[in-house]
C-alpha cells in the first residue's frame, strides 16, 4: 500500500505536462468498439447467437480506415498484450459493413475451435458468463493500430442481451451541438461538455463517459455518472477552445461496463 | 495508474533477541591521573577504552586531537581503571566506551586524604542546558581543590571565612567558570554551579556501549550521530537508507526495506528485538518511534546469527536507550508534526517515559486545497504515534521488568470524482489507514554465569484502504514470544540458546485484481491492468504459527580469534484453511580474528530461509503448496582503525537464492475443476557485491562517514527464462555525511548521495482495449534498462541557546539544496508512444526548533 501512496503521489504532483493526451485525436485512433447485440445469449431452442461489431475509428488527417477484426483463440480475460490476434492466434471475421464485423458463433471455424475447449473448465463458468476475446487491427495510410475488445458468451440465466446505451446528444456551451451541424464558439474559452443520455434500462448501471476532441484542451478524459465508490458523481468536463479560428470535431463514449456502448460526434467552427 | 498493493506487506516480521546493554560501571578508588611535569595550562583528553567481558582495560587509544604530555599522563591513569563488565542480556559483554581526564595547573588533593578541616563550601556541578551531572571535574577556591565525584558532588574544607573568595572551574570543553562566595562562620555553604559547555551536545555521551560482535557484518550508529544529520528532519530512522548495503527505495518503493539486493520483505527492522511492522508514518515522512526514546540503530546486512530466522535479506535493529533517573522532556515542532517526550523516575528503581507526536499537514492542507476539482480531500492527511516505557529494577534484585507500549495510526481520503486517464475503473473513494498497538513486557534474570531474558509482546495492526473498486481490510492480532538462555561455561566458552514464536492471526477482507499484487518484477512496470478480473474475498482468516528453536556457540580458539557456530530450527504451519506445514533447518558459521586494535578480519557462511508471507500461502492470494524460500549467505571482511575515532570496514558478500516464490500461468484441477496455480517456487537468483564504509565517530565536533555499496542482483524467475535485475539493483550506491560544529554553538552539516537509476522496463508498444478506453503496453526484457543516476545533496544548520535549566534547538534543513529534480520512474503517454519521467522533489527547506530539559 506504501507503494501505492507513494505511486498516488507521483501522479498527482509529478506526471510529466507535456505527453501528448490521450483527449486529443491527432493520429489514426479507434476510440471505441460496439457489438450489437452487446452480449452473445445461448438459447438452447434458437440457433447459436452472433453480433455485429462496429468500431469508432477515426484519423483527423482524413485518411480511409480500414478494420480488420478476429476471433481470438485464446478464452479468458486479459490476453497477453503481444497476443497475435489478429494473426495466428485469431480466426478472421467477416466484413459486416463500413469499420465492421460479423461474429457469428455458428460459423463453422468457430463451432470448431470451441469443440477443442476444456469442457470442463468452460461450462461451469457460462452462467456467469465468459468474455470472448476480438482482436482488431485499424488501419489508415501508413498508420496502423491494434487492441482487443471482449464480448461476454454466456446462458440465458440472466435474462436477455444487455442492450447498449443511448448517447442522444452533447451540450457544448450551455447549446446542444446539432448533428451534422457546426456550432460557433470563441477562441480560448472553456465551456462545459454535457452528454445526454437515453434514460437506463437498469439504474444500477454505471455509466462512464470518454471525451475526445481534434483541438483544444479537454480537463479530464473521462466522467461517469456514479464513482466506482457509489457516490454521485458530474458527467460534464470542460473544453478550452484552441487559440486560433478552425473547426474542431468532439466524440464522445458511453460505456455502460457490461460490454455496452454508444458514442456520438459532432462538431463546432472556433472564431 | 500504477498503484498497487501487497496484502499483510505489513504483518510478516519475525522476533529477535534483545541487545539492551548495561554500561560498565567504575570500582574501585578513583583513578586521578598525574599533572604531567613540563606542561602548562588545562586540558582534558578523550579516550577511548576497551572493556572485556572481565571489566578490565584491554586497550586505551586517545580520541582527542594530540596534547603532549597530557595524552601520556591520561593514558597511564586509564590502564589502572577497573569496571564491572557491561551487561547484555545480563551478559557480561567487551565493549568500547569514552573516558575523559580533567587536567588543571595544579594538581588536585588526593581524594583518599580527607582533610580534618570541616566542610566550608559543598556543591553540585551540572552541565548549563541538559542538567546533567558532572564528575571527574576540579572546582578550586583559595588554594583548595576537589574533583566532582560521580554525582556530580564536591566539598571544600577549611576555606577562609567571612571573606569573599573565588571560586573556579576550568574545565576543558567548558567555559571557564568563576563565583565569589563568603563561607558563613562556623557554617557550611551549599551551591549548584552550572558549566556552559562550548559545544552544544545533549547527546554528548560519557559511555558509550559496543555491542560484542557475533554478527560479522553489524554496524552500529549511535543516534548522537544521527539527530541532526541532514534530511533526516532529525528523524533517526530515516538514516537506515544512507547505510551500507541499503538500496534507496523511496519514493517508488515507499520506504521499504531493501538490504544487499533482495527483494522488499525478505528484510526487516526490529525495535528492541521485537519487529515493529510499520517503520515510518506514510512511506518515509517520519519514523513511528520518537528518536529521543532511542540510542542506536545496528544494522546487520547479512550472516546474522541463530537467534535470528524467517529471513533471508537482512535485518536492522533499533535499540532504545536507557531512561535517565533525572527528569527530561523536550518539545519539537516544525512545518509538519510536533512531538514531545517527558521521562523521569518516581520511585527508586523505577523509571517512566511518555512521547507523543502528531502531524498538523491535515489543517494546512485543509486551508490550501483546492475546492471544486476532480480530486476532493476527504481526510486531510493524519497521523500520530505516541509510546510509554516503564523500566522497574528492585534495588539489589537479579530480576529486571520492562514494559513498553507503541501505537501509531496513519490516515489518508481522496475523493475522485473523475475516473483517472491511465484507468477508467479508478474512481470514487481512495482512502488508506495503517495503524498498530504493541504491548511488550520484558524480563531479564541473571544469576552468575546463567542468565535468561523473556519477550512477550501483543500486536493489534490494522490495513484499511479503498483504491476505487479496489479495497483490502486487515486487522491482526499477533503475539510473539522469545525466551532466550545464556550459560558462559569458560572463559572461552559460552551457550546461548532460546525459542522464538510467533502466531499471526489476520482478519482479512479484499476485492482486487491479481495484477494488483504486485510481487518482485512488478515495481518498475506500469502497475495493473485495467481488463483483469476482479476477486471478492469475503471476510476470512489467515493464522500463520512459526515456532522456532535455535542454539550457538561462542568459541575463543586463541586470543582474539572466535568462531560462532549456530543452528535454527523453523517450522511454518498455516491455517485454518488448507491447513499445512513446512520446516527448515538452517546452519550457521562465523568468524573473527581481531589481529591487533587496529586490525580485525572476519568471515561467514550461512543458510537462512523464510516461510512464505504476505498471503503467498494462502487462497485466493497465493499458493498453500508454495516451500519457504532460502538463501546461502558468505561474507569475506576487514575492520581497520587507522586513526582514534576512524573506523574502515570492508566487505564482500554472496547470496545465492533459491525456491524464489514467483507467480506461474499454471492451471489445476482440483475435484473436476479447473484453478489457477498462482504461484510455485520456480525462481532462483543471486546477489554479490563490496561494501565499504568509512567512519568518523562523533567527537566534540565532528563525525561522518562515507558508505559505498558496488553490487550486482539478478535472478531467474523461471528454468528457460532470461537472467534478469531484481527491482532495486542499483550498482553504485555512495553516501557522504559530514556535520562540524562551529564555535558559538552552530552546527553545520551536509548529507550527499550518488545512486545508481533504478532498474527501468522499456515498452515497445501497446494495444487498445476498447472496453476499457485504456492501453495495455507491451513490455520489453522486464528490468533491462535504467532511469538515470540519482544524486542529492541535503544541507543541515542548527543553532541552538543554552539556558541553565534547558537548551533550545532551532534548525534549517534543506532537501535537495542545488534543486536536482531527480528522474525517478518512467513515464508514459496514453498510447505509450511518448516516453518522459516522473521527477522527484524540488528543494524542500524546513524549519524547526527544539526545546529540551
Amino acid at each position: 500500500m506504501r507503494r501505492a501512496l507513494a505511486l498516488l503521489a507521483l501522479l498527482l504532483a509529478g506526471c510529466p505536462g507535456s505527453l501528448e493526451k490521450q483527449s486529443r485525436v491527432s493520429k489514426l485512433r479507434v476510440l471505441a468498439v460496439r457489438a450489437e447485440p452487446a452480449e452473445l445469449v445461448l438459447d438452447s431452442a434458437g440457433p447459436l447467437p452472433s453480433s455485429t461489431l462496429s468500431a469508432l475509428a477515426v484519423d483527423p488527417a482524413g485518411a480511409t480506415v480500414s478494420m480488420r477484426f478476429a476471433l481470438c483463440t485464446r478464452l479468458g480475460d486479459a490476453p497477453p498484450a503481444d497476443l497475435p490476434c489478429p494473426g495466428e492466434a485469431g480466426l478472421d471475421l467477416p466484413d459486416a459493413g463500413v469499420l465492421s464485423a460479423r461474429l457469428d458463433l455458428g460459423d463453422p471455424r468457430i463451432v470448431a475451435l470451441a469443440s477443442q475447449a476444456d469442457a470442463g473448465a468452460v461450462l461451469p463458468s457460462l452462467a456467469d458468463g465468459i468474455p470472448l476475446i476480438v482482436g482488431f487491427i485499424a488501419t489508415a495510410g501508413a498508420g496502423e493500430l491494434d487492441g482487443f475488445a471482449s464480448i461476454t458468451l454466456r446462458t440465458g440465466d440472466r435474462g436477455p442481451a444487455n442492450p447498449n446505451p443511448s448517447l442522444t446528444g452533447l451540450e457544448i456551451g450551455n447549446q446542444v451541438a446539432p448533428a451534422g451541424g457546426t456550432l460557433q464558439i470563441t477562441a480560448q474559452t472553456t465551456v462545459r461538455l454535457q452528454p445526454l443520455v437515453a434514460p437506463k434500462d437498469d439504474p444500477s448501471k454505471r455509466y462512464g463517459f470518454s471525451f475526445f476532441a481534434t483541438a483544444g484542451e479537454i480537463s479530464s478524459l473521462r466522467s461517469t455518472d456514479t464513482t466506482a465508490t457509489g457516490e454521485d458523481a458530474p458527467t460534464w468536463v470542460e473544453w478550452t477552445s484552441p487559440a486560433k479560428g478552425e473547426e474542431v470535431r468532439f466524440w464522445v463514449v458511453v460505456r455502460d461496463g457490461r460490454g455496452g456502448t454508444d458514442w456520438l460526434e459532432r462538431a463546432v467552427q472556433v472564431r | 495508474m500504477r498503484g498497487a498493493f501487497a496484502p499483510f506487506c505489513c504483518a510478516a516480521a519475525a522476533l529477535a533477541q534483545p541487545v539492551e546493554i548495561t554500561p560498565p560501571r567504575p570500582i574501585g578508588a578513583p583513578v586521578l591521573a598525574e599533572y604531567p611535569p613540563g606542561v602548562a595550562g588545562a586540558a582534558r583528553v578523550v579516550l577511548e577504552v576497551d572493556i572485556d567481558a572481565r571489566g578490565e582495560v584491554s586497550a586505551v587509544r586517545v580520541a582527542t586531537p594530540a596534547q603532549p604530555g597530557f595524552d601520556e599522563a591520561a593514558l597511564a591513569a586509564a590502564r589502572k581503571l577497573r569496571f564491572e563488565p557491561a551487561l547484555q542480556g545480563g551478559q557480561p559483554i567487551a565493549v568500547r566506551i569514552q573516558y575523559a581526564f580533567n587536567f588543571v595547573e595544579k594538581p588536585p588533593a588526593p581524594l583518599t586524604e580527607p582533610s580534618a578541616a570541616p566542610v566550608s563550601l559543598a556543591g553540585l556541578l551540572r552541565e548549563r542546558g541538559t542538567r546533567r551531572k558532572l564528575s571527574g571535574i576540579e572546582v578550586t577556591a583559595a588554594g583548595q581543590s576537589a574533583l566532582t565525584d560521580a554525582q556530580g558532588r564536591f566539598e571544600l574544607r577549611g576555606l577562609p571565612e567571612m571573606e569573599q573568595i573565588e571560586v573556579v572551574i576550568a574545565a576543558p570543553g567548558y567555559q571557564r567558570f568563576t563565583a565569589h562566595e563568603t563561607i558563613p562562620r562556623g557554617e557550611k555553604l551549599d551551591v549548584e554551579y552550572r558549566l556552559q559547555p562550548l559545544y552544544a551536545s545533549p547527546y554528548e555521551a560519557t559511555v558509550e556501549g559496543e555491542r560484542e560482535r557475533r554478527e560479522i557484518s553489524r554496524t552500529t550508529v549511535p543516534i548522537a550521530e544521527t539527530e541532526k544529520i541532514p534530511g533526516a528532519q532529525g528523524d533517526a530512522l530515516k538514516i537506515i537508507e544512507d547505510l551500507p548495503g541499503v538500496a534507496r527505495t523511496s519514493p517508488i518503493g515507499g520506504g521499504l526495506l531493501v538490504v544487499r539486493g533482495s527483494k522488499p520483505g525478505d528484510s526487516l527492522v526490529y525495535l528492541d528485538a521485537e519487529p515493529i511492522p510499520l517503520l515510518f508514518h506514510f512511506g518515509a515522512i517520519s519514523g513511528t518511534v520518537n528518536p529521543d526514546l532511542l540510542e542506536a540503530i545496528e544494522f546487520i546486512p547479512g550472516n546474522f546469527s541463530a537467534l535470528y530466522g524467517d529471513l533471508t535479506g537482512g535485518l536492522v535493529e533499533v535499540r532504545t536507550r536507557k531512561l535517565r533517573d533525572e527528569p527530561h522532556g523536550y518539545a519539537n515542532l516544525n512545518l509538519i508534526e510536533g512531538s514531545a517526550l517527558v521521562e523521569g523516575s518516581p520511585a527508586p528503581g523505577l523509571n517512566l517515559a511518555l512521547a507523543g507526536r502528531r502531524s498538523y499537514v491535515d489543517f494546512i492542507l485543509r486551508a490550501v486545497f483546492p475546492s471544486g476539482g476532480d480530486v476532493g480531500l476527504t481526510v486531510a492527511p493524519t497521523y500520530y504515534d505516541a509510546q510509554l516505557r516503564i523500566d522497574w529494577r528492585p534495588p539489589g534484585s537479579a530480576h529486571q521488568l520492562s514494559f513498553l507500549a507503541l501505537t501509531s495510526d496513519d490516515r489518508l481520503g481522496l475523493l475522485f470524482e473523475r475516473p483517472l486517464d491511465q484507468d477508467p475503473n479508478f474512481s470514487g473513494s481512495v482512502e488508506a489507514e495503517t495503524g498498530f498497538q504493541q504491548l511488550r513486557l520484558k524480563h531479564e534474570w541473571r544469576r552468575g554465569s546463567a542468565s535468561l531474558t523473556t519477550v512477550a509482546m501483543f500486536e493489534k495492526l490494522l490495513l484499511r484502504f479503498v483504491v476505487g473498486p479496489s479495497s483490502f481490510l486487515l486487522n491482526g492480532h499477533d503475539l510473539f514470544l522469545r525466551s532466550t538462555a545464556t550459560w558462559d561455561a569458560s572463559e572461552r566458552v559460552s551457550f546461548t540458546s532460546g525459542i522464538d514464536v510467533a502466531n499471526r492471526r489476520l482478519d482479512v477482507a479484499a476485492v482486487f485484481r491479481q495484477s494488483f499484487l504486485f510481487r518482485e518484477g512488478d515495481f518498475n512496470t506500469q502497475g495493473p491492468r485495467p481488463d483483469d478480473a476482479t476477486i471478492s474475498l469475503q471476510p476470512m482468516v489467515f493464522n500463520r504459527l512459526s515456532p522456532a528453536a535455535w542454539a550457538e556457540a561462542h568459541i575463543r580458539l586463541m586470543p582474539g580469534l572466535t568462531i560462532t557456530p549456530g543452528l535454527r530450527a523453523d517450522v511454518f504451519h498455516y491455517s485454518p484453511h488448507e491447513p499445512h506445514t513446512t520446516a527448515t533447518v538452517t546452519p550457521r558459521l562465523s568468524a573473527r580474528w581481531d589481529i591487533d586494535d587496529r586490525l580485525a578480519l572476519k568471515a561467514g557462511l550461512g543458510l537462512y530461509s523464510e516461510g512464505a508471507r504476505n498471503g503467498d500461502a494462502a487462497r485466493p492470494f497465493g499458493n498453500p503448496a508454495v516451500l519457504p524460500e532460502r538463501a546461502w549467505q558468505a561474507t569475506l571482511g576487514t575492520e581497520v582503525r587507522p586513526l582514534a575515532g576512524v573506523f574502515l570496514s570492508v566487505e564482500a558478500f554472496y547470496k545465492g537464492l533459491s525456491d524464489l516464490v514467483v507467480r506461474t500461468s499454471a492451471v489445476e484441477t482440483v475435484d473436476g475443476a479447473a484453478r489457477p496455480v498462482l504461484l510455485d517456487n520456480a525462481g532462483v537468483g543471486r546477489v554479490f557485491g563490496l561494501e565499504v564504509l568509512l567512519r568518523k565517530e562523533l567527537s566534540e565536533r565532528f563525525f561522518g562517514w562515507i558508505a559505498y555499496t558496488l553490487s550486482r542482483s539478478d535472478r531467474i524467475d523461471r528454468p528457460g527464462e532470461p537472467r534478469r535485475l531484481f527491482d532495486f539493483d542499483q550498482t553504485h550506491n555512495l553516501t557522504a555525511i559530514a556535520s562540524y560544529k562551529f564555535a558559538r554553538n552552530w552546527q553545520l552539516g551536509g548529507r550527499l548521495r550518488i545512486i545508481t537509476g533504478n532498474p527501468d522496463t522499456p515498452i515497445s508498444g501497446a494495444r487498445y482495449l476498447a472496453n476499457f478506453d485504456a492501453y495495455l503496453p507491451v513490455y520489453g526484457p522486464l528490468n533491462s534498462m535504467r532511469v538515470p543516476t540519482f544524486h542529492q545533496l541535503d544541507v543541515r544548520l542548527d543553532r541552538t541557546w543554552t539556558f541553565d535549566s534547558w537548551m533550545l534547538d532551532a534548525y534549517l534543513d534543506v532537501l535537495n539544496a542545488y534543486n536536482h529534480r531527480a528522474l525517478e520512474a518512467s513515464a508514459y503517454n496514453y498510447d505509450f508512444s511518448q516516453h518522459a519521467y516522473f521527477e522527484g522533489l524540488p528543494i524542500i527547506p524546513t524549519l524547526g526548533v527544539k526545546g529540551s530539559f
